[in-house]
């Protein structure tokens, strides 16, 4: 596969033709774990229709692999989770998917293709996916990447309705990411899909819903439009957190990107002009980046901490 | 469930526990009875023949409380049989492949044991009305007992805590065996006497030298406790297969309509060309 196709970008459709009623609902979803609670939904609704693609995001820690648990039935969960798909609907790519260690790939491939390693269908998806020079290989062999790339591919020959994919790019090369995001993309069109993933990129273009974790609980819900209609700012500008603090940016808002990192929230041009300006005169590098998931998600959860504070 | 038991059977010959408690470790006992009691005739036949089921049932029991257990338990415990569950792939059918390797794999190492007797220790096999009842049930004690070696091990899910737990079930049926027909067979008090003849392995020790030997074709009373502990252990494991699926488990109470019509093989596979 050539990279070109594999950055190209494959828009969503209007959400407007959707069906009504959602394949999943979760209302007051908790769990806990060893006398903490790990993931705290009460009092919070969510509800996924057909057709969406959600990015779930959030820290490490956060609770997205223990909320795509709740959904998949793997742990037990308090509240309540209604689901409209069956076993046969649903297609899971879990964070790590283990295989006997005793089994080699052409087996694995048999057994949940139900066709031998040489049917022309198994042969032809298999080389789409990489996944031939893998057949032979025992399973315990397989790098995280490969472990994954044939996860994917078991999980797509499938041809499930739901698709969900905690960190399906985890330990994959820039190149492997590409092709398995391109593969992901394509044959997720008319599917709804829930992805988590840290790689915020991904879900440009492809997303229409954001839900955002943070230490359990429940940052944002909703279409990404909601959230750019929530922050309509210009453009936001990152910069490493300058050392004894830096007073140039008054009437500015700041936000903490990471430990090391702030963001400027610029609401025009003329205020870009500033920021910037202020930046490169105490010599401090900046990066601009116009409006996209990141920087919503900074100002999301910096809000959301903020509310916590108070 | 020709894959099944394709991949059951190739996993299980790359087990090296399940390789050496399956092939060598009957082979092993006798050999080992069969050096120590070279010189041991009875009525012009070697002791093997008279022992030859003793050797049958020591072999049996680790072989399907600790090998076996441990082999169930580590595909469980490992999550392999979680995330194949996910692709629809079906605990049931799992579980049924691997009782039917495990079986086929102890079958090869019962019969190893009996030609190498027969090879080097003159153990005559009876007339073929004999031998083929002995045979017959022969397998059926090695069926009941493994399928409650796969129950230890689907039950633990731990492959050290089979082995615990196994060789523990080892000494107790070895006990009990002993109990009815062994060394302690005099002096156990009545109450052992009876727990020791409801486990099935007792009887194989017990009665079964009479068939080899010619004297009858059936253990009776062996016949029935199999039966019971078989019937027992195969719907226990039944209702662990159904449990087995966790999406199962957790939308068994939800009304559940599908979002996508069923599929067909054509239809499966067309995502993954596109």
């Amino acid at each position: 596969m050539h990279l070109e196709n594999s950055t190209q970008t494959l828009e969503r459709p209007e959400w407007g033709a959707r069906e009504t009623s959602a394949i999943l609902s979760l209302k007051d979803v908790s769990v806990r774990a060893g006398g903490a609670r790990i993931l705290d939904l009460r009092g919070k609704d969510i509800e996924i229709f057909p057709g969406d693609v959600v990015g779930v995001i959030g820290e490490n820690g956060a609770g997205k692999s223990t909320l795509i648990n709740c959904i998949v039935g793997k742990i037990p969960f308090e509240g309540e989770i209604s689901r409209r798909f069956t076993l046969e609907d649903l297609g899971v790519q879990f964070q790590y998917n283990p295989y006997d260690p005793l089994l080699k790939v052409e087996e694995v491939v048999q057994i949940v293709c139900d066709e031998g390693a040489k049917d022309p269908r198994i042969k032809a998806a298999a080389d789409k996916f990489e996944v031939s020079s893998l057949l032979p290989k025992k399973v315990k062999k397989l790098s995280g990447g490969e472990r994954q790339r044939l996860t994917l591919f078991l999980m797509l020959f499938k041809n499930p309705d739901l698709l969900v994919v905690d960190e399906l790019t985890s330990g994959m090369d820039f190149q492997k990411r590409q092709e398995m995001l391109y593969r992901l993309r394509s044959a997720s069109a008319q599917k709804t899909v829930l992805s988590v993933t840290h790689y915020f990129e991904e879900l440009r273009g492809w997303a229409n819903k954001l839900l955002i974790l943070q230490k359990g609980e429940l940052v944002f819900f909703g279409t990404l439009k909601e959230l750019e209609d929530r922050y309509p700012f210009y453009s936001f500008i990152r910069f490493p957190r300058p050392i004894g603090g830096f007073a140039g940016l008054s009437g500015v808002r700041t936000v903490e990107v990471d430990a090391g990192t702030m963001g400027a929230v610029a609401q025009g041009e003329e205020e870009e002009k500033k920021i910037l300006s202020a930046l490169s005169d105490a010599h401090i590098p900046a990066e601009r980046s116009a409006k996209d998931i990141y920087s919503l998600y900074t100002l999301a959860l910096a809000d959301f901490k903020e509310g916590k504070r108070q | 469930m020709k894959y099944y038991f394709a991949m059951s059977i190739k996993r299980l010959l790359r087990a090296p526990t399940a390789l050496i408690f399956d092939l060598a470790y009957p082979v092993f006992i006798v050999v080992l009875d069969g050096v120590l009691s070279r010189h041991y005739m009875v009525e012009d036949k070697s002791w093997l023949n008279y022992n030859i089921s003793a050797v049958i049932a020591t072999s049996l029991v680790p072989m399907a409380c600790i090998a076996f257990s441990m082999y169930a338990a580590r595909q469980i415990g490992n999550g392999s049989v979680t995330r194949l569950n996910y692709f629809g792939v079906k605990t049931r059918w799992l579980m049924l492949a691997d009782l039917l390797a495990q079986t086929v794999c102890a079958t090869m190492g019962i019969a190893l044991a009996m030609i190498a007797g027969w090879l080097w220790f003159k153990l005559k096999a009876p007339s073929a009305g004999y031998f083929f009842a002995y045979i017959l049930q022969i397998f059926y004690a090695l069926v009941t007992i493994m399928v409650w070696g796969q129950i230890l091990g689907v039950l633990i899910r731990h492959a050290m805590g089979t082995v615990v737990v196994g060789l523990l079930a080892t000494f107790f049926l070895n006990f009990c065996s002993n109990v009815i027909s062994g060394t302690l067979a005099q002096g156990a008090p009545r109450g052992v006497q009876i727990m020791a003849e409801c486990f099935p392995m007792s009887w194989v020790n017990y009665k079964m030298p009479a068939i080899w030997l010619g004297h009858s074709y059936w253990a009776s009373k062996f016949l029935w406790i199999a039966a019971i502990w078989l019937a027992t252990g195969l719907v226990i494991l039944w209702f662990m297969s159904l449990a087995g699926n966790p999406f199962i488990r957790a939308v068994q109470k939800q009304k559940i309509q599908s979002i996508g019509a069923k599929r067909s093989k054509a239809e499966t596979g067309a995502a993954a060309e596109k």
